[in-house]
């Protein structure tokens, strides 16, 4: 299959560098997993369409130091893309990978991340207003967040992330694994929820932390933006009859975490990045297989894990 | 069908790494991980390209204990999966 075919009507015609018409003048400061994400070129449709959605992770304070990832949001018209049925593929995007970049086909847009030395990108989309541009920009900041965090040392990780005595948690596992059973268990029990289903795992210092990312799997759970928390365990979910947790070998925890790392797992340019960073969570913290049944009390299910750390 | 003449070998896109005598198999193109026992890294680690299944066999029987003809079957049911699933191939077809 051609790199782009599934979405794009010319696909030999993406863009090969960061330039186009923009949509308008306005700019957003995004919060991802522990990094700022400015948006330039934007229209000020678009700009009340991620304000009223991502509210929590638009950044007022734009001088707070730190130096934001830039990307820039152009124009591109409707017939660039194919009429595709739209069933069950929102989520899905085409990737090409070369060392100095990636290139991005997905519904109704195309991106690119480049390294020029440092990391940037661009959106082309046809969505000026409609309620659809949200799922554009989401797509597109999943696969740059994806990226960026290879870089912080850490990962984008398919997981529910739970915080107990400022300690997060992280359970992996795909779709059905019982991600946001889990998560809806500790939320409950009055613990904060990050997501219960993508968040970021990173290097801050000589630890790693796991952040909160703005994409929010079945359930929202309002928790804190902007906070960071070392991280505690890692556990592969299994559901079951009973609380039990095993420890897994350093094979089958590193296979897992691979496995859960969107986007950046099928890039052959970066595995050996992934590998090195998820290869140092699962020497630093306890990782194990967790199973669970549906109705557990969340506290039984911490202690289980706390009593094999 | 993995058989015991077969040569075969790991897929082009396998990416291949030993942790403590197990090993991490990632489809890299699929995205898509394995992870495999002592005994099937043992087994990933002869795929040379030379060797015949049924060499390989010879040479894990008197390291592993057990009978030649069920340790032969078990490493040719192992083959076949990783050959269904994309991660090996026959030599004769260019993998």
């Amino acid at each position: 299959m051609i790199f782009g075919e599934r979405f794009l009507e010319h696909p030999d015609l993406f863009p090969a560098r960061r330039s186009g018409e923009a949509w308008g003048e306005d700019e957003l400061l995004i919060s991802c997993g522990g990094d700022r994400y400015r948006f330039a070129g934007l229209s000020s449709g678009q700009c009340s369409i991620i304000c009223r959605h991502l509210e929590p992770h638009v950044r007022r304070d734009p001088d707070d130091g730190e130096i934001p990832i830039e990307i820039k949001v152009f124009r591109a018209s409707r017939r660039d893309f194919r009429d595709t049925d739209r069933t069950g593929i929102p989520l899905t995007v085409d990737l090409d990978q070369v060392p100095s970049s990636v290139r991005i086909a997905g519904l109704d847009f195309v991106g690119r991340i480049d390294w020029s030395p440092t990391l940037g990108g661009a959106l082309w989309t046809s969505l000026g207003n409609e309620r659809m541009f949200l799922g554009v920009f989401e797509n597109y900041l999943r696969v740059l967040a994806a990226y960026r965090l290879l870089e912080a040392g850490g990962a984008l990780l398919h997981s529910a992330g739970v915080v107990d005595k400022n300690r997060a948690f992280l359970f992996i596992g795909p779709s059905g694994a019982g991600k946001s059973t889990i998560a809806r268990l500790a939320h409950e029990s009055g613990r904060v929820v990050l997501s219960d289903d993508l968040n970021a795992l990173r290097r801050r210092g000589d630890e790693l932390v796991v952040c909160k990312v703005p994409f929010s799997g079945e359930l929202e759970f309002g928790s804190p933006e902007d906070s960071c928390y070392p991280l505690a365990a890692l556990c592969h979910l299994r559901q079951g009859g009973g609380i039990s947790v095993l420890e897994t070998t350093e094979a089958i925890s590193l296979a897992s975490l691979i496995g859960s790392s969107p986007f950046v797992n099928g890039d052959p340019h970066r595995l050996g990045t992934l590998e090195t960073n998820l290869r140092m969570a699962v020497d630093r913290c306890f990782t194990g297989s967790l199973t669970f049944p549906r109705k557990a009390r969340f506290a039984d299910i911490l202690q289980a894990i706390e009593e094999r750390r | 069908m993995i058989q015991s003449s077969s040569v075969v070998v790991l897929s082009g896109d396998v990416r291949y790494r030993v942790i403590n005598d197990e090993a991490v198999l990632v489809r890299q193109r699929a995205g898509e991980v394995l992870a495999l026992n002592e005994v099937g890294t043992r087994v990933v680690e002869l795929l040379d390209g030379r060797r015949q299944v049924g060499e390989i066999v010879d040479a894990l029987v008197d390291e592993l204990e057990v009978e030649r003809s069920t340790l032969e079957k078990d490493i040719l049911e192992f083959l076949q999966e990783l050959a269904d699933s994309g991660v090996v191939g026959s030599a004769d077809d260019g993998q």
